[in-house]
């Protein structure tokens, strides 16, 4: 199969050619949103993300074969625009556990889903960079250097906020860490930005 | 369960968007796409139809109406390549079947050496934009007993030719970007990367040319500019991973003369070295897409992407070979040594659930 770089390359010249990079990975995008923004948010930030990424298209670096760390970039940045949503959908989650339809009904699953209330408070607390850097790399499923392409940050930067948003999301969820030993003071403090 | 392993559990099992929410997302950005002017001027010499976004949909929509099968399907109904190029196509099936694989003997390697070049481009701090020419060459070592570790050599990259003056330092540090070095991987089944074993799923195509081109149609509907250019993508593909036995590959060539639009575009086609047939199909995405084929032997010798428009952001004009790949395969009895799962250093992520690979020292070139 052709790959995005190249897609997005002929694309400079021939629009048209740009909405398979819809085909490929809308539901991605998709996936994503929702689960930090929720299903509502979800249809609207993956179909905006497209159409910035059209606008943007002779910007993308086409040394990466894959455009979705890059897609994945702008649906963060949609979602933090939308601050809103992803605030009340977190402080849902907070209230009254995950929606039901999202988890399954299973034994293993219910420590999980107590679990996640406490991280979702955490995760609202912590400071935007850290929480895309987090959420990129959980729920968007990439890896260092995928992450560090969609925020447009070098790698060291991000194993740093890893470390950082990892050991609050422990904290709060109460589990011990088993070897690391917590240096100075852990940032709960809500950071408004 | 470690804190991540929690965090992914959730929303695990998100549902996929609706269609409808799909079809309103792809609809929005068809409409974008076309309120943009067409940033390419068509070539008068060379005058393609430029692709409306509609037909894709209408691929789509053709999916959802039909039922293909193997047996019924799109294979012959609109006709085939051009008179010439089947007869020629055919003639190289013929040879390829007569031309015996190489035997990968016990303790050997199939060595399959492919050197490529991409067209990228980009835009430099002053939002110039700039394009250039890289090379993406690689040599895949595969052992005859397949649990035995695969060998996957990446060479460092490079720009070969920058379109436009004064644009060559950012297109060779955009061509390099994270590979600059030599990268040898090793992994048993092909699982380069911590990923899944590499699986071509050859074994799925049928060996008769119709029930194969079918076959084609129906898995690629609804993606790519065109049906039939989809079908042809699909081939090439296939054909360059270089492990294609010699009967499978006759039939993709038969398979290739039943797709309307391709014709001989090249008698004499020379890539890398070698010379052959080229099979060409003008794409409405404003590409010639080509593959070549040494008619003596039917073997591949790659295949090639000409564009037939001038672009207007760069200097690169109709009549320029944007891309290339030559596809040597041959039976060695050595593999390179060293070398890991994720390549030079790079480490798995250890059980985290994102099957990837991760080198935490690896530069970035920002």
């Amino acid at each position: 199969m052709t790959s995005d770089n190249e897609i997005i390359r002929r694309s400079w010249d021939n629009p048209a050619v740009f909405a398979e990079m819809y085909d490929r990975h809308a539901t991605t995008v998709y996936r994503y949103a929702a689960r930090r923004a929720g299903i509502d948010t979800a249809d609207d930030i993956m179909a905006e993300t497209f159409l910035v990424a059209f606008e943007r298209r002779n910007r993308f670096d086409s040394a990466f074969e894959s455009a979705l760390p890059w897609l994945l970039g702008i649906a963060t940045v949609l979602i933090r625009k939308n601050r809103g949503a992803e605030a009340r959908f977190l402080r849902a989650m907070v209230a009254s556990g995950p929606p039901a339809t999202v988890v399954e009904n299973h034994d293993d699953r219910l420590d999980a889903t107590l679990a996640i209330r406490d991280m979702a408070g955490a995760i609202r607390r912590l400071p935007a960079r850290d929480r895309d850097a987090l959420l990129l790399y959980a729920w968007g499923d990439l890896d260092y250097e995928g992450v560090a392409l969609a925020l447009n940050i070098p790698v060291g930067t991000v194993r740093s906020r890893l470390n950082r948003a990892r050991r609050v999301l422990r904290l709060s969820a109460g589990i011990t860490p088993a070897k690391e030993v917590d240096r100075g003071r852990t940032s709960t403090a809500p950071i408004i930005r | 369960m470690d804190e991540l392993q929690q965090l992914r559990s959730f929303g695990n099992d998100v549902a996929d968007p609706s269609i409808d929410a799909v079809g309103r997302g792809r609809r929005a950005l068809v409409e974008r796409i076309a309120a943009q002017p067409a940033i390419a001027r068509p070539n008068p010499r060379k005058r393609i139809a430029l692709f409306s976004g509609v037909s894709a949909l209408a691929a789509g929509a053709l999916v959802a109406t039909l039922v293909f099968t193997n047996v019924l399907g799109l294979a012959g109904w609109r006709g085939g390549a051009d008179a010439a190029a089947a007869s020629a196509l055919s003639e190289a099936a013929a040879a390829a079947i007569e031309t015996s694989d190489p035997v990968v003997g016990p303790g050997q390697y199939l060595k399959v050496d492919t050197e490529a070049v991409f067209s990228g481009g980009g835009q430099n701090a002053d939002w110039e934009n700039f394009a250039y020419l890289g090379t993406q060459n690689s040599q895949l070592y595969i052992p005859a007993d397949h649990s035995d570790d695969w060998v996957l050599v990446t060479e460092p990259r490079a720009a070969i030719k920058v379109f436009g003056e004064g644009f060559e330092e950012e297109a060779q540090e955009a061509a390099r970007a994270t590979f600059d070095k030599e990268e040898i991987s090793r992994a048993p089944y092909g699982g380069f990367d911590n990923s899944k074993p590499r699986d071509w799923r050859l074994d799925d195509l049928p060996r008769d040319p119709q029930r194969l081109l079918n076959y084609v149609y129906r898995v690629t509907a609804g993606h790519g500019v065109s049906a039939d250019g989809q079908a042809f993508d699909f081939i090439s593909t296939t054909l360059r991973t270089g492990v294609v036995p010699a009967e499978l590959r006759a039939a993709l060539y038969r398979a290739v003369a039943g797709i309307p639009g391709v014709e001989i575009t090249d008698e004499a086609a020379t890539l890398n070295g070698r010379t052959g047939i080229a099979f060409g199909r003008e794409e409405k995405d404003g590409f010639l897409h080509e593959i070549i084929i040494d008619p003596d032997t039917g073997l591949l010798i790659g295949e090639r992407t000409v564009q037939l428009v001038d672009s207007k952001l760069v200097p690169v004009f109709a009549g320029e070979v944007t891309g290339w790949t030559a596809v040597t395969t041959t039976v060695v009895d050595e593999a390179p040594a060293g070398g890991s799962l994720c390549g030079n250093g790079g480490e798995p992520l250890n059980g985290l659930g994102s099957g990837q690979c991760t080198d935490p020292n690896r530069p970035r070139t920002d």
